[in-house]
């Protein structure tokens, strides 16, 4: 046994042959079991992509990929114990709730049929409705559920909360990090909300143009960068440094953010000329370790 | 039991100190269990790594032990061990904020020294 739940050997994924855009880019990652981890990056970074050649609904151009030390593609024992929630890729035609359920029930064995049902009730979906007849949102909580509820041993989300409301999205992942207490497995959930997700993860990966930027723990990233404050002249004699990764200088003061923790030596440093040092929240450091855009790019808009 | 997430300070830390404060106002008492992981985890709303995290941090600070296989167990002298870590880092902290923002307003030692005083004074009476 393994003890990986998921292992991706530079897998490329080139969508049009021939073109130099490649959707994932010799991608290489290997997911602990049983964590509950947040897969994090811009529009287009792909994310989807990885999903879909996780779960076999695309095959790699090149690389290799397992899931639970199975090949993924034609493997229907592994299909029983990875379950894939994205709401593009639905059940065809336009069921009732309660056929779709009854789908899910018959594809996967440890599906808790009781349990996809009281999360209806909780969420308030009606069985009787039929699925294009649900509203965005409680279409792709519906997915939610009976992804749930499957109980894989590998569950994706892709985006599984896109067009809920705040009340019922704080209230789904209050149920995804219950569930996942009471029954750990491996999940890997992408969001573009991650300032909400954050809370309930145990590790993220961080993905930008096809490939992995990092895949770590919560409270390692807090500890990636810090932000220092003062004013111009105090920033000057740092700006040399190789740990800074960007300055943003105006009229109320200048501002850097540089690479360590805000314990770290350099923060230390920094400090001690008479710098502000604060911590910088996963989200931004998201941000910061994949943006290139400059401040004054934006400033050109408005002249 | 409050975790302010928009906080700097990471979850787990904000975890260890609010179990700390729990002892220190004797909702947990020395000798008896501390909250378990899976409690922490639910009812914050957080992971259980970073629950167990928190635990963890107590364990290393001395406050919490594992009595033979079973839950995590305030230790006895935990309240001492609290008070102590906190007299230097976190008093120690403030004071040279304190200093830090009297300066930068000009306060002297006497005048600081005066006011520290008069708030100490404020609070035995109230």
């Amino acid at each position: 046994m393994n003890e990986y739940a998921m292992e991706a050997e530079n897998v490329t994924v080139q969508y049009v042959k021939g073109k130099r855009v490649k959707a994932l880019d010799e991608f290489s990652l290997k997911l602990h079991k049983e964590q509950l981890i947040g897969l994090i990056g811009a529009n287009g970074s792909g994310k989807t992509t990885f999903f879909k050649v996780c779960s076999g609904a695309i095959a790699a151009t090149t690389g290799k990929i397992s899931v639970l030390d199975e090949k993924v593609n034609f493997n229907l024992a592994m299909q029983e114990e990875l379950a894939f929630c994205n709401p593009e890729l639905p059940i065809k035609g336009n069921l009732p709730v309660r056929k779709v359920l009854e789908l899910y029930a018959g594809m996967y064995p440890h599906f808790d049929v009781a349990f996809a049902n009281k999360l209806l009730d909780l969420f308030g979906v009606s069985g009787k409705k039929r699925i294009q007849e649900l509203s965005l949102g409680n279409r792709a909580i519906t997915y939610f559920i009976f992804t749930l509820a499957t109980r894989a041993k590998v569950t994706l989300l892709d985006e599984p909360f896109n067009g809920i409301d705040f009340e019922k999205r704080k209230l789904a992942y209050e149920v995804l990090l219950r569930d996942y207490i009471e029954n750990p497995r491996t999940i890997l959930i992408s969001s573009h909300n991650l300032a909400e997700l954050k809370p309930i993860l145990s590790e993220m990966v961080l993905i930008h143009e096809g490939k992995v930027i990092f895949y770590e723990e919560m409270d390692t990233i807090r500890e990636m960068l810090f932000r220092a404050d003062g004013d111009k002249e105090q920033a000057e004699a740092f700006l040399n440094r190789e740990e800074i990764i960007t300055v943003n200088s105006g009229e109320l003061g200048t501002y850097f953010i540089g690479r360590g923790s805000v314990n770290g030596e350099f923060a230390k440093e920094v400090k001690k000329a008479g710098m502000k040092i604060s911590a910088v929240e996963p989200e931004d450091v998201c941000v910061y370790l994949t943006s290139k855009r400059k401040e004054s790019e934006l400033e050109c808009l408005w002249k | 039991m409050r975790i302010d997430f928009s906080q700097v300070t990471p979850i787990y830390i904000q975890i260890a100190d609010a179990i700390e404060d729990d002892i220190l106002l004797g909702k947990l008492k020395e000798g008896e269990k501390c909250y378990s992981q899976v409690v922490l985890a639910k009812e914050l709303n957080i992971n259980p790594a970073t629950a167990a995290k928190g635990i963890r941090l107590l364990v290393e600070r001395g406050v919490l032990e594992k009595v033979r296989g079973q839950a995590m167990t305030v230790k006895v002298g935990a309240m001492k061990e609290i008070k102590e870590r906190k007299v230097e880092e976190i008093l120690g902290e403030i004071i040279e904020r304190l200093v830090d923002e009297a300066t930068k307003l000009g306060i002297g030692e006497d005048a600081l020294v005066e006011r520290v005083k008069e708030a100490v004074k404020r609070k035995s009476e109230s």
